[in-house]
């Protein structure tokens, strides 16, 4: 191989290096989120919003949906936080760059004669395109908070909940799902 | 000399070159199996730390696993709650900070809440060694990672199911959160479980680029000092924590160490800025001006003790603080630094500031350029993020040849830089 040959394999592998290192540098710098998603199978009871759907154990009402920073919604929030059983979580309210934390009220009551499993964890707020994003956290007033933290209702329970959820700036609730029953309760958020 | 000595020359310096590189590629690829267990099994403690609740390290210590790897894969992993573990609430003794230590008047503390260190490469080797004569088991190293590192590895891993919930990168930190705070420390073990042995699986057998986005997700969390591995594996993972960097001579330094006092999950909701003046002498030495501002977004108060590590040799002039609920300052020394510290509350919705003014010997350097100033803004391990705003005062009749990270508003993930160059 002579020099002019040896200079254009070097350039060549050079491009293609560079090359290399830019692609993976843009496949790396945009890796997107992994997140849920969540496709609600046809057993699953309806409801529209403000409207009550019972399945095995419990009955559901979405009163609404809303952003943190909603004064109302962060008031009440604050208050039934504070007023928890369990004050050793306060949970803030200040969500990083890049999200935005949804508060969803929604009203709770067991339909069975006993006591029933319930747990907050598996709410999730839906997109249209059902991306799913699961609970982080909920509050309740003093008497429910400890049904909550023992995730289990007593006979004749009903109560409301906030529970909130984190997602991507600029996402809306589509829908809330109760994903624990059988079967599934899914409330429109619209 | 002939063509043919010329030419043999050549090729000794042609392979000298090619054994240089495959030496530089071989011995981290050796280091990484060795750390892997492919050269032997290799035992870690693995800390996580909660870092919505401050400490020296990066976070209130919740769970501890020893994780025994083979061949790469996890041969057994056991995870120990702070709160219930006998190992964790045994006594050890401190070594230090002494700033920490004077403050508090404390010797000694349980092993889950030894980490008042500065940083976590001081932290490591103690709690490997106080490991030691806790359980009487040998450890080869500490990984310490926070809830912040869980929440970005689970970016990659995509959603887990621990105790029967589905974790995924936006739920994990407020579920680790309340499971710390409330003592459910099996369900913080299953998350970390879970989670070891997604990250595991994904390092096994997961496609090319899902490994490299692991690696690159790794990488920036040393960098940003929530996640950490001691000793450090090669180059390929290191911590900047302090330890490592390259420093110019005489460099000035502010290292901001804080502790959450146990006022709750607070730290994500305090916004954190470093203001800092400094006015260079003609004779190299400087007079500097430190505010620390806190805002709470929080709606509840907040206990924060601070500790400002500036360079050896520096002298308070004064200190001004924006709260009366203020205990401090306490000023310590050794022959590496000095330390303002203070203990203050936040008020909810509120700002605080702490103003340290102090002059410092010897800052300047001199080069064939010109003079040179560095500041190096180390970051404490499990911050998020804070604002700097730097102002350098030159000499009177100096002129400025270079500036880099002077001004107002830069924000930073990880450790700054700020230099300056005149003549």
């Amino acid at each position: 191989m002579n020099r002019k040959q040896l200079v254009v394999v070097v350039i060549v592998i050079l491009l293609i290096a560079v090359g290399l290192a830019a692609s993976m540098g843009t496949f790396l710098a945009t890796t997107p989120t992994k997140e849920a998603t969540y496709t609600a199978p046809a057993s699953a009871v309806r409801a529209p919003l403000g409207t009550t759907a019972t399945s095995d154990t419990i009955a559901l009402r979405l009163n609404g949906v809303s952003d943190a920073s909603n004064r109302a919604t962060r008031d009440t929030w604050v208050k039934f936080n504070n007023d928890s059983a369990n004050i050793t979580y306060r949970m803030s309210l200040t969500p990083p760059s890049g999200e935005r934390y949804l508060i969803a009220n929604v009203t709770v009551k067991n339909v069975k004669s006993t006591a029933v499993h319930f747990s907050d964890t598996a709410f999730a707020v839906l997109t249209a395109n059902n991306t799913a994003y699961y609970s982080n956290y909920a509050v309740c007033n003093q008497n429910c908070s400890r049904a909550l933290e023992n995730r289990t209702l007593s006979a004749g329970f009903t109560s409301d909940l906030y529970v909130l959820f984190a997602v991507p700036t600029g996402t809306t609730a589509d829908k809330v799902v109760y994903t624990a029953s059988n079967p599934p309760i899914v409330m429109s958020a619209v | 000399m002939c063509a043919s000595h010329k030419s043999h020359k050549g090729r000794w310096i042609a392979l000298a070159a090619l054994g240089i590189v495959l030496a530089a590629l071989l011995f981290p690829m050796i280091d990484g199996l060795s750390a892997t267990g492919f050269l032997g099994d290799k035992t870690y403690l693995v800390v996580l730390q909660d870092n919505s609740e401050i400490r020296g390290t990066g976070g209130l210590i919740s769970v501890v696993g020893v994780l025994t790897i083979h061949n790469g894969h996890i041969a057994q992993v056991h995870y120990y709650y702070s709160h219930t573990s006998k190992e964790l609430q045994t006594f050890v003794p401190l070594d230090g900070p002494e700033s920490f230590m004077t403050f508090f008047n404390v010797d000694s503390a349980r092993l889950f809440d030894s980490n008042n260190q500065y940083d976590f490469a001081s932290f490591a080797p103690k709690m490997q060694s106080d490991w030691h004569n806790t359980t009487g088991q040998q450890v080869d190293g500490v990984i310490g990672l926070d809830f912040t590192a869980a929440q970005a590895i689970l970016n990659i891993t995509g959603p887990i199911t621990a105790s029967g919930d589905v974790i995924t990168s936006r739920n994990v930190f407020h579920r680790l959160e309340y499971y710390s705070a409330t003592n459910k420390g099996d369900r913080m073990a299953d998350v970390l479980s879970s989670l070891t042995y997604s990250a595991f699986t994904l390092v096994a057998d997961a496609s090319v680029p899902q490994k490299l986005a692991l690696y690159n997700t790794l990488r920036t969390l040393a960098n940003e000092k929530h996640f950490f591995i001691y000793p450090e594996v090669g180059p390929l993972l290191q911590n900047a924590d302090g330890q490592n960097q390259s420093r110019a001579p005489n460099a000035d330094f502010i290292s901001v160490v804080e502790t959450n006092l146990g006022n709750g999950k607070s730290d994500f909701g305090i916004g954190r800025a470093i203001d800092y003046s400094v006015q260079l002498q003609p004779d190299g030495s400087a007079v500097s001006n430190l505010t620390l501002t806190y805002t709470n977004g929080d709606w509840w108060s907040s206990d924060l003790f601070a500790e400002a590590v500036v360079p050896h040799g520096a002298t308070l002039l004064a200190m001004y603080n924006s709260t009366d609920q203020l205990i401090g300052p306490q000023v310590t020394y050794n022959e590496n630094f000095t330390v303002f510290s203070s203990r203050f509350i936040l008020q909810p919705y509120s700002t605080t500031r702490i103003t340290y003014l102090y002059t410092l010997p010897d800052r300047v350097y001199e080069n064939g350029i010109g003079s040179h100033y560095d500041l190096n803004v180390i970051k404490q391990g499990g911050i998020d993020r804070y604002t700097l705003n730097a102002s350098v005062q030159l000499p009177a009749g100096a002129e400025l040849i270079h500036a880099e990270n002077v001004g107002s508003n830069l924000v930073f993930t990880d450790d700054a830089h700020v230099s300056v160059v005149y003549r």
